[in-house]
């Protein structure tokens, strides 16, 4: 007989085709996912050339990993996928700032956003997988 | 370095920090200044 599981502090209390929602990893999904359809053409918004490549690749990488891990149940795809979109999304609010692009401060704002959402969301997960585990 | 490379640091920089972090951070503890510096809700005991 399967275990009940638990229902984490960032699920909500209704399950979608018996999948867990966690709203912010949604978000990310979306931000991060969107971010790699522009760039893996190696011209996005903000970046262009290599960078755009690699930053696009990491993004694509990342939306991937958080959409399979809520597919498949695994958190470990998630944590990887936040931690991946974490970088990303420094990468981008660095590269910003550095290169005074156009609007720059709107776009370091909005980089840095995700950038914080997305470690904090990734040290969470992983500080859930601690209480798991001592319990 | 061009601005792009300085990017791409970070980046990675950014995953290496998080994943040091996390390791570096003891496990099965709690800060226990934010003991002292929080307040009892009385109502989540009456519930």
């Amino acid at each position: 007989m399967a275990q009940k599981r638990e229902r984490r502090g960032y699920e909500l209390k209704a399950l979608f085709w018996g999948r867990p929602i966690r709203p912010f990893h949604l978000a990310v999904f979306i931000s991060t996912g969107a971010v790699g359809i522009t760039n893996l053409d190696g011209a996005g918004t903000v970046l262009s050339g290599a960078t755009s490549y690699v930053v696009g690749g990491v993004a694509s990488i990342s939306a991937i990993l958080l959409i399979t891990g809520w597919w498949f149940k695994k958190d470990v795809f998630a944590e990887w996928g936040l931690l991946l979109a974490a970088g990303m999304w420094a990468s981008r609010a660095t590269f910003a700032f550095l290169s005074h692009a156009h609007n720059e401060w709107f776009t370091i704002a909005i980089s840095f956003a995700w950038f914080v959402g997305a470690a904090g969301a990734y040290l969470l997960e992983r500080y859930d997988h601690v209480i798991s585990d001592r319990e | 370095m061009s601005d792009q490379t300085w990017s791409i640091i970070v980046g990675f920089a950014v995953v290496v920090g998080l994943r040091l972090l996390d390791w570096v951070l003891p496990k099965g503890y709690i800060w226990t200044k934010v003991r002292d510096w929080s307040i009892k809700d009385e109502d989540e005991d009456e519930k």
